[in-house]
């Protein structure tokens, strides 16, 4: 199973380093004032989505999948695989920010590195939990048909929760601060849950595929 | 000593086709050329072998073992070349070899080496500069590299120039040579067949028509040419499939040498396995 996972950071090898690239282009733009600090972090949830969806389109053009599930690994090591991937790349991307932000913090002694990790931390979980929307839907539809559901999927997403943030802020709703600490401890639960579920949905659906 | 392969029964719905009763055995130490028309059900076949479809019924045992209860066993011991290269423009022949040999135990990275050197593949250029005949012969050098103790190919050998296949061919006759080792390929390229496979089995729209030993099929069936009037004489039950032509007719016949004892004036031509094929299909219609 570690050789399919290998064989997905080598197919993204290529468009790993544009992603660096771009990544670098938001850095200096960043410390030239351009952009806040914080999306160094944004941009890599939005890298993370990608990348596992860019693994799923590359083993499509290949007809890797057939070939893939007559090796011993089989069907479930295809999915174990994948969300091992999900949690490389976006744990390599993390800790690429985490280091960044060090150094932001290091070089401009106006940023604040506690809020920095935040947005990190948050970013993080909210690109797990998108890989974990994400790959099921991969493992049923293929990466054609997934990528237009997810657009939708996120439209209504973004939809929610920007209607669930205007009507909570013209209520005069406010989080008690009792809530208010157990917020990041609910989000990790919800995060390792969502992936924990995702992972389970993602083995049965694979499982009954027609390859 | 088990087979490398015993189907039983094996049936599939895809509802527009279906695969009925398919049934054939392959022994240890031989070649088995799998053969059929577009949409027979040979590729059906393999992947029901290789658990990639559900089947509906019927049961498949690999290397002596269920395979779907051992799957993981008997895909150690499997090397599989489908019909188009499955590995991605992008990789390398030592990406290739990274890759599984962190997913085979069995993989021998000396013999892949070996085999990139026998077959000219260079080790650092990507997939997507290899030619057809190039990317075929870095899945069949990945498929060996693995010691595999059967070779499932699905149309390896279509669209290569012939140079390349006999190349592979002999490859295929090089592995035979350890008679523990079996070889399972599907081929419209009948001629290819003729000279490796020591059985055929031929699928006809979802069934098996013949699964035979091909020395024992070529010996047997026999062509006939002649006048219609002269065709009437045949016994029903010897006529597999039949051409008319405005001379006459010509005609296949499962039997050679009973008709040709049964029938002295009439003329009895050796077959090739592509004109089993084709009267088959000509009989089915007719």
């Amino acid at each position: 199973m570690s050789g399919l996972v290998l064989k997905d950071l080598l197919v993204l090898r290529k468009q790993g380093r544009s992603y660096l690239l771009i990544i670098g282009i938001y850095m200096v733009l960043a410390f030239a004032g351009v952009f806040d600090y914080s999306i160094l972090s944004t941009m890599m949830v939005v890298l993370t989505m990608m990348l596992p969806m860019a693994t799923f389109s590359y083993d499509e053009l290949a007809r890797w999948d057939k070939f893939a599930a007559a090796m011993p690994v089989g069907r479930s090591g295809i999915v174990k695989a994948k969300y091992l991937t999900a949690f490389a790349v976006t744990g390599g991307a993390g800790l690429l920010c985490f280091v960044v932000n060090i150094i932001v913090a290091m070089i401009d002694q106006e940023a604040q590195l506690g809020a920095l990790m935040a947005v990190l931390g948050g970013s993080l979980g909210a690109g797990l939990l998108i890989n974990a929307a994400i790959l099921p839907l991969l493992f049923k539809y293929g990466a054609e048909k997934s990528r237009s559901i997810m657009m939708v999927v996120m439209l209504v997403v973004f939809i929610l929760v920007f209607g669930l943030v205007t009507v909570a802020g013209e209520g005069g709703f406010a989080v008690p601060n009792a809530m208010a600490a157990a917020i990041p401890w609910l989000a990790v639960l919800l995060v390792l849950g969502g992936f924990a579920f995702s992972y389970r949905v993602s083995q049965k659906l694979y499982a009954q595929k027609e390859l | 000593m088990e087979n490398a392969i015993e189907v039983r029964g094996l049936c599939k719905d895809y509802g527009t086709f279906q695969l009925q009763d398919v049934s054939f055995t392959l022994p240890r130490g031989s070649i088995m050329g799998l053969i059929g028309e577009n949409g027979a059900g040979k590729s059906t076949t393999i992947k029901a072998i290789l658990n990639l479809i559900h089947r509906d019924g019927g049961e498949i045992s690999v290397l002596g073992m269920d395979c779907i209860h051992h799957e993981r066993e008997i895909k150690e011991h499997v090397g599989v070349v489908l019909d188009e290269s499955t590995f991605h423009d992008m990789l390398t022949a030592h990406d290739v070899e990274k890759i599984l040999s962190k997913i085979y135990r069995s993989w021998d990275s000396r013999l892949f080496r070996q085999y990139l050197d026998r077959f000219s593949l260079p080790e650092n250029k990507t997939v997507k500069t290899y030619s057809k005949g190039m990317k075929m012969k870095l899945s069949i050098a990945a498929a060996l590299s693995v010691q595999p103790e059967l070779l499932i190919l699905d149309e390896a050998t279509s669209g290569l120039d012939p140079v390349v296949r006999n190349e592979i061919l002999d490859e295929f006759l090089d592995f035979i040579q350890d008679e523990r080792k079996a070889v399972l390929i599907s081929s419209h390229i009948t001629s290819d067949l003729e000279k490796i496979a020591d059985y055929v089995t031929y699928l006809h729209r979802g069934r098996v028509v013949l699964s035979e030993s091909r020395d024992e099929l070529l010996e047997s069936y026999g062509r006939v040419a002649c006048p219609l009037d002269d065709l009437k004489k045949i016994d029903r039950k010897y006529l597999v499939g039949c051409r008319k032509n405005r001379f006459g007719c010509e005609a296949l016949v499962n039997n050679r040498r009973e008709i040709q004892f049964l029938l002295p004036g009439l003329t009895v031509d050796p077959v090739t396995l592509e004109d089993i094929m084709v009267y088959t299909v000509k009989g089915d219609e007719e």
